[in-house]
């Protein structure tokens, strides 16, 4: 037996990394396929799913989860998660509200709103990693505190009257593409950027596949997971300024449940809740799928809660093949 | 042969656990010491205060003649130590070039990773380590002989003055032993150190200059390879011979 054998070991296809690349393109692919199958069946069975109007409404509603559901992906790859988003989202709309009520000018409030994002990011991250707290706790007790947070500072009480040129950005359009989608484009490039081609995006993944081992490799992983959550946070942020433009007010149940919208689109989208695993565009087409169900439901009248008992359905089919995957690649 | 590492009157406490006490021992340049030790005896604990994973509670680290304290493990590898850990701490996820630049990434433009750079230079080492593995490669779907070569490709980054492999041949065949043991002469040919951790006499009595043995986190020998012989290692790893 020569050197190469012994130290080189058979050649092994699941080695390639073609193969994982191929899997997350098919994955992707299935889905796209799916929204289209369901877009083309609406537009045969309804007369109004097919309309300007309403795909505009759709994009414009698979923009806001797509850009929670991006925050989402970068904490799952870490094998965190954050449970906390939907009362971000809810809290952070009514920040804004509050400001731009309050009189000042609609940057400021956008950008103090957006740097709240980032704090509420940073105190789940200290939780996570100077607490000892697993993810889901320390996120889950954000889901009751930030609700509880918005709650107080309006008093439970809806904020409105907000500045029209606050409210038109997220009605307009530019060149034809809503300027909701415009945003989700503003988020994806720079995360696709920081997951593929960064020093930071490579310590996301290492961290999800084996922190302990990353910890002995030198990888900085607190700062990592304070990057994860913060982005998350100020994902949630930008959603809950937008979402407050979009209805014209701001109100604590903005965004109520949505923490699992991100983490069900992310996951359909063929991110990994054991980590490690995922990607930009699959989110973004899961959330397409999630806001065409819920379309598609409301115009064929289906009883409301049947959208929730799919979308529950949905979870438990594509996290039982993540576990069958992950099985296979241990 | 100069020194180049001497640990002096370490200790570490876990806790109510002393897992070192008094712990001193020295490496010369391009010398292969073999660190011995029951489960326990507090092998992994100096490797990893070695490596920068672990502070001693008391005691000094003097590196190239220098008194050092390694707060991280890149404190460690700037100073020119290398180490290869037991589980080889891979990243299953990632490439085999990802894996070996692992918090050392080539940038290019200040903040992107230079792929193309990471890639030429790991197969360049996997090269010179004879492995079949390629850079682009995911690292699950490897052998164990093709994991090991990432895990001791890592140490080829640098020129270090010291590796520190943590029982190197525990988790390989029988084959990939003699190879493995190859690649630690080579690394002395080089005049790299070698701190051995492994529970396997045979390879130590093969490649090791030194033995040195602990037992309960204390030194209870410290002597060449050639005054030792496998039956007084044995009695000092199990305590029968109380030191040597």
């Amino acid at each position: 037996m020569n050197l190469q054998e012994l130290l080189g070991g058979r050649k092994n296809k699941l080695a390639d990394p073609r193969v994982a690349r191929i899997r997350m393109y098919l994955n992707n692919l299935a889905v796209f396929f799916i929204v289209a199958m369901i877009w083309l069946s609406l537009t045969i069975a309804t007369d109004t799913f097919g309309t300007v109007n309403n795909i505009t409404n759709v994009l414009r509603q698979s923009s806001l989860w797509s850009i929670i559901a991006i925050g989402q992906t970068v904490v799952l790859i870490t094998a965190g998660i954050d449970l906390s988003i939907g009362s971000v989202v809810g809290l952070t709309s009514c920040i804004v509200a509050l400001m731009l009520n309050k009189g000042y000018p609609i940057s400021v409030s956008v950008i103090f709103t957006m740097l709240c994002g980032l704090g509420v990011g940073a105190i789940h991250a200290l939780g996570i990693t100077k607490g000892r707290l697993p993810p889901f706790i320390m996120t889950l007790a954000g889901l009751t505190g930030w609700f509880g947070v918005a709650l107080l500072i309006t008093g439970a009480m809806p904020i409105g009257n907000l500045p029209a040129d606050f409210k038109e950005f997220s009605r307009g359009d530019f060149i034809g593409i809503p300027n909701l989608f415009w945003c989700v484009i503003g988020i994806m490039v720079p995360t696709y950027i920081i997951l593929n081609h960064t020093p930071l995006g490579n310590h996301l993944y290492a961290i999800g596949s084996n922190m302990p081992g990353s910890e002995l490799n030198a990888v900085p992983v607190t700062r990592t997971i304070f990057f994860a959550y913060m982005f998350s946070g100020f994902c949630a942020s930008v959603v809950g300024i937008l979402v407050a433009a979009r209805l014209s007010l701001g109100i604590a149940s903005n965004g109520f449940t949505w923490e699992l919208k991100a983490v069900a689109s992310s996951v359909i989208g063929g991110t990994s809740l054991f980590g490690a695993v995922g990607g930009v565009f699959g989110p973004v087409l899961g959330a397409t799928l999630l806001s065409t169900i819920n379309n598609g439901a409301n115009l064929l009248k289906f009883d409301p809660y049947w959208q929730r008992i799919i979308t529950g359905l949905l979870i438990v089919v594509v996290v039982f093949f993540d576990q069958l995957k992950n099985k296979g690649n241990k | 042969m100069s020194e180049i590492l001497h640990v002096n009157d370490i200790y570490k406490n876990f806790g109510a656990v002393q897992a070192l006490s008094g712990f001193s021992m020295s490496v010369n340049e391009g010398e292969i010491v073999g660190l011995m030790g029951d489960n326990g005896a507090g092998k992994s604990t100096i490797l990893k205060i070695l490596a920068g994973n672990y502070l001693a509670s008391s005691g000094t680290v003097n590196f190239m003649g220098k008194d050092v304290v390694f707060n991280s493990p890149n404190d460690a590898r700037k100073q020119g130590v290398e180490v290869v850990y037991q589980d080889l701490a891979l990243c299953n996820h990632l490439t085999a070039a990802k894996n070996i630049y692992l918090s050392r990434e080539k940038k290019k433009f200040f903040f992107l990773m230079d792929h193309k750079h990471m890639n030429d230079t790991s197969q360049g080492i996997l090269d010179q380590l004879n492995s079949s593995a390629r850079p682009n490669d995911v690292v699950s779907g490897m052998s164990g002989g093709q994991r090991q070569a990432i895990a001791i490709a890592r140490t080829r980054l640098s020129m270090p003055k010291i590796v520190l492999m943590d029982e190197p041949t525990a988790a390989v065949s029988v084959a990939q032993v003699p190879v493995i043991l190859e690649y630690i002469r080579n690394l002395q040919k080089q005049k790299i150190a070698v701190l051995l951790i492994s529970h396997r006499l045979p390879d130590v009595m093969k490649v090791c200059d030194r033995i040195v043995v602990m037992r309960l986190g204390e030194k209870v020998c410290d002597k060449s390879k050639d005054l030792c012989t496998p039956e007084e290692i044995t009695g000092l790893i199990t305590g029968a011979i109380k030191s040597a």
